[in-house]
């Protein structure tokens, strides 16, 4: 690889991306996660860290192990700063979050001790090495764990299954609650899973119950964010509180809670409620209200709110999340326009992701006496 | 004349307009030749959120289950025209 303070690393195959990940850490590089592939993000980053050197799918010719990367001790510096992961904000301007390799092994460690026992097993992962989820489990639970990781990143219900044929057992689905759904509706077989594990959005009791009935697994939940990893872990079914991982303690203040972990610099400010219920666990009372992710996005939906009332011609409206929806809805008031106008006008500024489907023309908006819009008003008028 | 539709074409315009929440756009305004993924030229800039809802759509209607191995799949994603072609030569088989 050129000699480079970065790299950016795209590879989507899970071998790829390990050597391109190892290789740049031996050099002493820092590694670059963009979470999306889309040309802007890219070129932002670049923009950013002129001094760097892309990586795709078609360096696995021209690098090799030389050992399996178990075996190879990592001489890595535990301060250096092993990667750069970028969240997306409502525009998409992506946001840093650096970490150490210190932080990157203590999370691995825990990681593996929490969710395998730090038991051998063959994983099959849906969700993208670059993304914080797909970088714990598909690289750190293989170099601090004792897993290893099926070189595929399936992405339709039969790539699933064909990914999970393809592995020994004992195997374990890596997936969110999108995918999941998916693979549930789409009913394909499945080979004897050990364990599904799940995050990136709340999963539903009920399709956390369906998939271990189908499948006869465990499923276990990892509640988390890019910037912590992991905060708590539980199995959906059980109904229990969520458990921190060992050494881990909230804080608790009218400002919210504050996580501290073994493997963290600093403590982390979270921003959803949290209710201790003994000093190793919690339950979780609201997620932030103002955040909404979608496709392992973030955005702030006051952001989002503001750009749709930005739209000229657009007099009033509001963006939320429909229950049991996937995506943002809107309900606008703009006599002028049509639904399509107003969504190709938000695309100018906003993240597609989060592009309200549907978009619902109303004469006004359903607020109260008081001026406001309640939920059950919102729910209603969509329907 | 390219953007003329044939009555499949027109059918699955309608199940993709339910299936993904597309309703803001009328069938007529969905042209067989559009990029499904990809905002240029009229593109409707879908995600991958939207290709797993194809994926259930198409096996749903048309018995048809996508691969990725299969490189014809992604062809097939390419517009409502390719898919179409591509569902109705997989459900003859």
């Amino acid at each position: 690889m050129p000699d480079r303070a970065h790299v950016i690393n795209l590879c989507a195959g899970r071998l790829a991306f390990m050597l391109g990940f190892v290789a740049a850490g031996l050099r002493g590089q820092t590694t670059l996660l963009p979470h999306s592939l889309a040309a802007r993000q890219l070129e932002a980053i670049r923009a950013a860290y002129p001094d760097c050197h892309v990586l795709d799918d078609s360096c696995k010719s021209d690098l090799q192990w030389q050992d399996s990367p178990r075996n190879a001790s990592l001489d890595v510096d535990e301060q250096a700063t092993a990667a750069i992961l970028f969240t997306s904000g409502s525009t998409g301007v992506p946001q840093p979050h650096p970490c150490t390799w210190g932080s990157l092994a203590a999370l691995g460690r825990l990681d593996a001790q929490r969710l395998t026992g730090s038991r051998q097993m063959n994983l099959v992962v849906t969700v993208p090495s670059q993304h914080m989820y797909g970088l714990q489990t598909s690289v750190l639970l293989q170099l601090f764990g004792d897993c290893s990781v099926h070189d595929g990143k399936p992405f339709f219900p039969a790539d699933v299954a064909a990914a999970l044929r393809a592995v020994p057992a004992p195997r374990a689905l890596i997936t969110t609650p999108h995918h999941l759904r998916s693979c549930l509706d789409a009913g394909v077989a499945l080979p004897p899973l050990d364990m599904v594990l799940s995050a990136t959005a709340p999963l539903a009791a009920e399709l956390a119950e369906k998939a271990e009935l189908l499948w006869q697994t465990t499923l276990l939940e990892i509640y988390g964010s890019t910037e912590a990893g992991t905060i708590g872990t539980r199995r959906t079914t059980s109904g229990e509180p969520w458990q921190l991982l060992p050494g881990a303690r909230l804080d608790c203040t009218a400002d919210g809670a504050v996580y501290h972990a073994s493997h963290l610099p600093a403590p982390l400010a979270l921003t959803d409620v949290l209710d201790p219920v003994s000093s190793g666990s919690f339950r979780l009372v609201g997620r932030a209200a103002d955040q909404v992710k979608i496709a392992g996005k973030r955005a702030s939906l006051a952001e989002l709110n503001r750009l749709l009332l930005q739209v000229p011609g657009v007099i009033d409206g509001v963006v939320f999340v429909p229950e049991n929806g996937s995506r943002t809805a809107a309900l606008v008031v703009a006599p002028h326009l049509a639904a399509a106008q107003i969504v190709g006008e938000l695309a100018q500024s906003m993240d597609p992701a989060f592009l309200p489907r549907p978009v619902v023309l109303l004469e006004r908006l359903p607020r109260n006496e008081l001026g406001k819009l309640t939920h059950t008003a919102l729910q209603e008028a969509i329907r | 004349m390219p953007d003329e539709r044939s009555a499949d074409e027109h059918l699955l315009a309608e199940r993709l307009i339910q299936a993904l929440n597309l309703e803001h756009l009328a069938v007529g305004e969905l042209s067989p030749t559009a990029a499904l993924f990809g905002h240029e030229s009229g593109g409707l800039g879908l995600d991958s959120i939207d290709a797993l809802e194809i994926a259930l759509m198409v096996q749903k209607h048309y018995g048809v289950t996508l691969r990725s191995e299969d490189p014809d799949t992604i062809a097939a994603l390419t517009s409502l025209r390719s898919l179409s072609a591509y569902v109705l030569a997989q459900r003859k088989q």
